[in-house]
């Protein structure tokens, strides 16, 4: 989505208690990626949630609010996801940070809950044994029970509390199952003390980390949360900027190192083998597994989505099915919200005596925003799609798919993240390259998100498809309008494939690296985080639609209805209309602009829109909306679809719009950057000052080349062929 | 009393654009963010990163 906004999402209803109030217990949520802990997040908070940014980093924050059975206040903090607490990228060291209670906000767990896969539960316990080491009161989460017992995996709970030595709580949390548990652990937890390292490292690793670890000790950790940070240290080769002030600690370090590496011990290397030893000897007491033999359902639907050939059709066919169900399932409720917004119009309307002020509520208000607003259906129903997709596990699936073509085009498999992101909005997406490590990698996947189409090109896409490609039906319950959005979005995806292709062998050359994928067990979504992104997608479009659409839309209205002329009264009502829209402020600027789009079959009616949608996507059908509700005698402020249709050439008569021209359309909006965020945030991401300048402006004008190079292609090869137009 | 309301509306979305022009901007020169759709717990980057299992 693109937009002007600046704000922070604030989706709380009751007043969230503050985050330093000391009767709240504080609790972080940390655990691998894939275990659901957003999920139990969701679960536990709902919408209670704060959304910002850790102070002086640009790493999201995500805090929300809930009470326990027992009406205790809980803060909750969701921490990025993460392997273990060797941290190397923002992310993952700011989770790290947080849990050493080093946070800039002066935020500190009071407790600290991992959220752990019980059907992986080896590697899971990696992470656990780490955070153990903290110095802080650990529950483990032990999520996904069901999937774990389904596997034929039966876990010990009393023998594994024992082994641990911290409270564990089986969960479901997708079905809310053991919510009610994980409060009461909590609310006990802080009352235990914190827990301790169960295995000892080789006594010549631990001498010859002592002055590393002492000068740990006096920023205030515990001893075995200053080994563990020493070994981090160690393996991260310097210590980060927020320990320089640490006495001798860069000294002691190196000198440490150099020892190690003279008595030939690698330092990471015994830290996991002693991990994983004791994870051995725990899961000896507390897991047992039946039947293993057989492959896991998991498997047998890998046998399929991830086929060499199978898996590709699949997953092309999938997409067909989620662009087909926009169009499909959309049509009855955009109808009914087309007819209430018509409806609404037409009542204000009647209250307010003719003049300008019901031109300004009717044409420009209702016309502009209503016009935007019918596509809500549309979006709802997209994110609840890509939603199952995700929730269900697919998608790791689909970055497997797309790791092949990734890498032939020269990038890396990370980039499939941000551009995946790319499909929501290219503003996260662009922020998400923070997690591609290389520079060049990172630039070449910053240039080509924007191209992946965002959901605010899809009010555009749906406009111009619903009024200009037939609804016909195709074999397999396919109908030519889906395909052809799922065209445009293919469209989209290939192009930024083939264009960060040519930065990588021009501008940003550098290898190829590879990538490691963890495909987690299929899984049914979770009904609540499917309610939740649905919920917070829609408000985010129709808070855009109430703010930054309205305001334009009146700013269009007003350059569309001043300066009055006077009217030729030899002329009919509507071409009255017409020739005072053509004198308009807006008029006159559209015959400028018409020259430039004349070539693309385009009048100046869609050369102004275009013009104005610089500022958003969407505003395009927003000021259509506006532009033919002051062009228009009558007061239905929405079916824009149904008068765009109807527009004729004042001239030749012939319509002004045809499928060619709307086509030329859509792919002009494929690949134009018309988006004042994503230009920011690229200026940002690229580095700032000149270096983010020239990378904004390169990314601005290969994307205008290459949109009006298509949509001229598209037109005028279309009308050589004899598609009219 | 009409024309009086409709300049008053035009100016406060011209005022509105303007400011939320300017916070943009602002914010593209600090770590704050500069959309609304940035900061959607839906689509952050950690939780898409969460769900696809890449490491």
């Amino acid at each position: 989505m693109t937009d002007l906004a600046v704000s922070v999402v604030e989706p709380t209803p009751p007043t969230p208690p503050s985050a330093n109030d000391a009767a709240v217990l504080r609790l972080a949520l940390v655990g691998n990626p894939n275990t659901g802990k957003t999920t139990l997040f969701n679960a536990l908070t709902g919408l209670r949630q704060r959304v910002g940014n850790f102070a002086g980093v640009t790493v999201e924050r995500v805090e929300g609010f809930f009470r326990t059975a027992a009406g205790t206040r809980v803060s909750c903090l969701d921490l990025p996801g993460s392997y273990s607490l060797s941290a190397s990228s923002p992310d993952e060291q700011i989770a790290l940070e947080v849990l050493l209670g080093r946070a800039r906000d002066g935020w500190r767990p009071d407790v600290i809950v991992v959220v752990a896969d019980a059907a992986h539960l080896e590697r899971n316990l990696y992470l656990t044994s780490q955070v153990m080491e903290l110095g802080v009161p650990v529950v483990l989460a032990l999520n996904q029970m069901d999937v774990a017992e389904s596997n034929g995996i039966s876990i010990d709970i009393p023998e594994l509390i024992h082994a641990l030595g911290i409270p564990v709580v089986p969960l479901v949390a997708k079905r809310g199952q053991g919510l009610d548990a994980l409060g009461r652990a909590c609310e006990t937890a802080v009352t235990l003390s914190a827990p301790s390292r169960k295995f000892a490292l080789p006594k010549a690793v631990e001498e010859a980390l002592a002055p590393v670890v002492a000068r740990l000790e006096h920023t205030g950790l515990s001893a075995s949360a200053a080994q563990l940070e020493a070994l981090r240290l160690l393996s991260v080769q310097h210590a980060e900027p927020h320990l320089a002030h640490v006495d001798g600690l860069e000294d002691a370090r190196r000198e440490t190192a150099a020892v190690l590496a003279q008595i030939g011990l690698a330092p990471q290397r015994i830290e996991a083998d002693a991990r994983y030893g004791w994870i051995g000897q725990v899961l000896s007491q507390a897991v047992t597994t039946r039947g293993d033999n057989g492959r896991s359902l998991s498997d047998r639907i890998d046998a399929v989505t991830l086929h060499r050939l199978g898996g590709p059709l699949l997953f092309v066919l999938l997409m067909a099915m989620v662009f087909q169900s926009v169009f499909s399932w959309a049509t009855p409720m955009q109808d009914a919200i087309e007819g209430s917004i018509a409806a609404i119009g037409t009542l204000v309307g009647s209250w307010i005596p003719e003049g300008d002020l019901r031109s300004l509520v009717v044409d420009g208000v209702f016309a502009g925003v209503g016009s935007v607003l019918v596509f809500l259906p549309q979006i709802c129903i997209l994110f609840l799609v890509i939603g199952v997709l995700e929730d269900s596990g697919y998608m790791a699936r689909a970055a497997f798919l797309m790791d092949r073509v990734m890498r032939r085009v020269g990038l890396h498999g990370r980039s499939f993240i941000p551009m995946l992101s790319g499909y929501a909005c290219a503003v996260p997406g662009i922020m998400a390259t923070r997690v591609i490590e290389n520079r060049q990698d990172r630039l070449a996947t910053m240039m080509v998100v924007p191209l992946m189409s965002c959901s605010a090109r899809l009010p555009v896409y749906t406009l111009l498809i619903g009024s200009f490609v037939p609804a016909s039906a195709l074999p397999l319950g396919f109908g030519l309008q889906g395909l052809t959005l799922l065209g445009m979005y293919l469209l989209g995806t290939i192009t930024a494939l083939g264009v960060a292709a040519v930065f990588k062998r021009t501008l940003l050359k550098g290898p190829v690296r590879p990538m490691i994928l963890e495909l987690p067990s299929y899984r049914w979504p979770s009904a609540q985080t499917l309610a939740v992104t649905v919920w917070q997608r829609a408000m985010l479009f129709v808070r855009r639609a109430g703010t930054v659409i309205m305001a334009l839309s009146i700013v269009l209205w007003a350059l569309a209805t001043y300066p009055r002329t006077e009217a030729d009264l030899s002329l009919s009502d509507i071409a009255q209309q017409e020739q005072q829209l053509e004198s308009s402020a807006l008029g006159q600027l559209g015959k400028i602009i018409e020259p430039v789009v004349r070539p693309l079959g385009y009048d100046w009616k869609i050369g102004v829109s275009i013009a104005a949608s610089f500022a958003a996507r969407e505003v395009f059908v927003s000021t259509m909306g506006t532009i033919y509700g002051v062009g228009s005698d009558d007061d239905n402020a929405a079916a824009l679809g149904e008068r765009l249709k109807a527009e004729r050439n004042p001239v030749t008569g012939a319509p002004v719009y045809s499928t060619l021209v709307a086509l030329g359309l859509m792919v002009f909006y494929v690949y134009a950057l018309m988006c004042m965020s994503t230009t920011a945030i690229t200026v940002r991401e690229a580095g700032g000052g000149r270096i983010g300048w020239s990378w904004a402006a390169v990314q601005f004008v290969y994307m205008l080349v290459l949109a009006y190079g298509a949509a001229w292609l598209v037109y005028n090869v279309g009308r050589a062929l004899g598609f009219g137009g | 009393m009409d024309t009086l309301i409709v300049i008053s509306v035009v100016m406060v979305a011209v005022g509105f654009l303007a400011r939320t022009g300017w916070r943009s901007w602002r914010a593209s020169r600090s770590a704050g963010c500069v959309s609304d759709c940035g900061c959607s717990p839906t689509s952050k980057a950690p939780a898409s990163w969460d769900k696809t299992g890449v490491v």
